[in-house]
């Protein structure tokens, strides 16, 4: 098969992705970019961005270094973005803390990254029509968003909000032939989970009750390739779990 | 940096006992019946959040008393 008949090929496609200076943003772009993509990439750190980009496979990348969490930043990366066929909100932070303990700042910080800045993004590269008709959206969520980890309020809030809106944007966008979805991992090895165990969380338990053990953030990429490829032309609305068969015990639906 | 008294106060407050316990800084951590994660968690938070100090759960693990997890503040 060529690449041009093959459904899940990214040749041809130019893909936005955020927090690409780290876990799973950086792996969702240089896999993307295996895939035949043009990538667009961004993070807050200039120096591991341009890591990033150099370990991007083919030519006619973009980096644009922008804090999402400011509307200076949104802006930015939506006027220097140029069209797109994909986006990727990959961007996101967590950090445990006891519910006694949040606090509105807290709060703020947390969704910020994680629900507002995704959503921002969104309406600014909508604003001005950089999305191309049959474009993918995509939203990183997280397992967290319907198990609800213990210490984990704020992430879990912040991430389960990316659903309700990816479902309604998803609705107001179809006629243009966009779509939009969720992929949400479970536990994947990253520098985010390797921060939640030095801050104190106790991840050992939860690598024995997966089937398939804890994940790699190419295991995400790989389903961010096939949510932006044409070989998932029908799907939108759609929140994808991830995790290596964690969940399956659990109460979960979407 | 507050005295050990200002900060056992702290630490009472972070780890939200229900059942009222006299501590010292002498106090060994384990002797604690609601020392549990999600009590140590709250201690980690609270060494950010009261401090501005990083600490991690290594750091707890290494830590024996009350006085212990004081001079992580040093």
């Amino acid at each position: 098969m060529s690449v041009a008949q093959d459904p899940f090929s990214l040749s041809g496609k130019r893909v936005l992705v955020t927090g690409a200076s780290s876990g799973i943003g950086r792996q969702i772009a240089i896999t993307c970019s295996q895939m035949g993509a043009q990538l667009v990439i961004t993070g807050r750190n200039t120096e591991r961005l341009e890591a990033t980009a150099t370990a991007l496979h083919g030519e006619g990348h973009t980096a644009i270094p922008a804090d999402l969490s400011q509307q200076q930043g949104l802006d930015l990366l939506a006027d220097q973005a140029g069209a797109l066929n994909g986006v990727v909100h990959a961007a996101g932070i967590s950090k445990l803390v006891p519910f006694r303990l949040i606090s509105k700042s807290h709060l703020d910080e947390i969704f910020d990254s994680n629900t507002y800045a995704p959503l921002l993004l969104t309406k600014g590269l909508l604003a001005r029509k950089r999305i191309a008709s049959n474009g993918s959206i995509l939203f990183i969520s997280a397992l967290s968003s319907h198990s609800g980890a213990m210490a984990t309020s704020a992430y879990a809030a912040s991430k389960s909000a990316l659903l309700g809106a990816m479902r309604s944007l998803a609705l107001e966008v179809a006629k243009q032939g966009m779509r939009a979805n969720c992929i949400a991992p479970g536990y994947v090895r990253t520098p985010m989970l390797d921060g939640l165990g030095q801050g104190g969380g106790n991840m050992d338990a939860l690598f024995d009750l997966t089937p398939l053990g804890m994940g790699d953030p190419e295991d995400v990429a790989y389903a961010s390739v096939f949510y932006l490829s044409d070989a998932s032309r029908w799907v939108t609305r759609n929140y994808f779990i991830l995790d290596g068969g964690l969940s399956t015990p659990m109460d979960i639906y979407a | 940096m507050d005295n050990i008294e200002a900060f056992i106060e702290k630490f009472i407050a972070a780890v939200d006992f229900q059942e009222q316990v006299a501590i010292t800084p002498e106090t060994k951590l384990e002797d604690l019946p609601e020392w549990d994660s999600l009590a140590a968690l709250g201690v980690i938070v609270m060494f950010d959040m009261e401090y501005g100090k990083t600490i991690t759960g290594e750091h707890l693990k290494k830590a024996a008393t009350v006085q212990d997890l004081y001079q992580l503040l040093a």
